[in-house]
């Protein structure tokens, strides 16, 4: 497949992932409301950001493996730019 | 002659025990996952396949044993593990920890003995990571149990492909990251339809502690996590255009499964969407790693 439509894809994807992890974000808060008596607040926030903090690495691994010339500002500024 | 007939019986019975404390039904999924990714990475000999496939059997048995010692107590309060061999006083605890870890032993020799040390060292992290991660510390203290402890599951990728290809990138990353994100919606999908039994035994499910529309949230948020992972392993070259489409396809009808449970007021409604997508989700994971190869061999 092409540059342009695995950057596209890229693009997608990672988009269709943050806003995923938003709202897993926000309904752990909201269920952590609701009860759970034995769980311990800190460690389920911890479960759930955890996996997200590991995507974002991900993420940024497979973005560089797809530009395998650009610097690490690049990669950045080149998700931004993606993203935007 | 009917002391002979007895004895053959009573081996017969014995044979099923010990069989079904590995839970083969479950682990067939997992050998699909474990084999696949081999023919993803490379060109495997059929013996190094045999090998990972008794090995990576062995394994999963292991921890499925280990795992029913370790809920002995809970097993005997919910309808469907009822009937498992300690409950049903039909082996001693002891009796079936022992096989738990002659069986992880077992595949430990076999893998790192016929295979590669990496290969058995991951094998055996996913062991150790269901039995202590998930069983002994999650299982009972958090709604998320299964979130952090599906990747325990997720580990036979990585030891299909560190068989073949005696290392772990970011290729065999994302295999790990497609099961552990398939996960929640999966199990959850049970958990919505099994909240009684979860209830009896004490174990905080997402449905029993966070109610049913939040965990709804959560499966459809998981299962557009999943989806959009399953889409870049292709934007770096490790598949191409058939694989998207499958993948697209396939992830389409999940997710069309999940919003149905989650759009669905009556109870009777939801309940058999949720049954829907348990079973679903299964078939999901398997045609998905049976595209990665086909695509890979095209």
């Amino acid at each position: 497949m092409s540059t342009s439509i695995t950057d596209a894809m890229f693009a997608v994807a990672a988009t269709a992932i943050v806003v995923a992890q938003y709202f897993i974000l926000r309904s752990t808060r909201r269920g952590m409301a609701f009860g759970g008596r034995r769980a311990a607040p800190l460690l389920e926030w911890m479960y759930a950001i955890v996996p997200a903090l590991a995507l974002v690495v991900v993420l940024a691994w497979t973005w560089r493996t797809m530009h395998p010339t650009g610097s690490s500002a690049g990669v950045t500024s080149s998700i931004v730019r993606t993203l935007s | 002659m009917n002391e002979a007939v007895a004895s053959t019986a009573a081996s017969r019975t014995l044979a099923s025990d010990l069989l079904s404390l590995t839970k083969p039904r479950i682990i067939s999924l997992l050998l699909v996952t474990t084999i696949a990714p081999m023919f993803v990475a490379g060109t495997p000999s059929w013996l190094a396949v045999l090998w990972v496939a008794v090995g990576g059997y062995l394994m999963a048995g292991g921890a499925n044993a280990v795992n029913m010692y370790l809920d002995r107590d809970i097993d005997d309060v919910m309808a469907r593990t009822r009937l498992r061999p300690i409950p049903s006083g039909r082996m001693t605890p002891r009796a079936v920890i022992a096989f738990g870890i002659a069986l992880a032993t077992a595949a430990t020799y076999l893998l790192a003995h016929f295979v590669n040390l990496l290969t058995a060292a991951l094998a055996l992290g996913g062991f150790y990571f269901y039995v202590f991660v998930y069983t002994r510390w999650l299982k009972r203290r958090s709604p998320q149990n299964i979130v952090i402890g599906g990747a325990a599951g997720a580990f036979p990728p990585l030891v299909g492909w560190a068989a073949v290809t005696g290392r772990v990138d970011l290729a065999s990353l994302y295999l790990f990251l497609i099961i552990f994100y398939w996960t929640p919606p999966h199990f959850w999908a049970l958990a919505l339809n099994k909240q009684a039994d979860y209830g009896r035994a004490g174990v905080p499910m997402a449905p029993l502690v966070w109610g049913e529309r939040e965990t709804m949230d959560q499966m459809l948020w998981y299962s557009v996590l999943l989806v959009a992972i399953t889409l870049l392993p292709a934007c770096f070259g490790v598949f191409g255009l058939p694989y998207v489409v499958a993948a697209c396809v396939l992830g389409a009808l999940l997710l069309r499964g999940v919003w149905r449970v989650r759009a669905s007021r009556e109870h009777h409604a939801w309940v058999r969407h949720a049954w829907w997508v348990y079973g679903y989700s299964l078939l999901y994971l398997a045609l998905l790693f049976v595209a990665m190869v086909v695509d890979r061999h095209l």
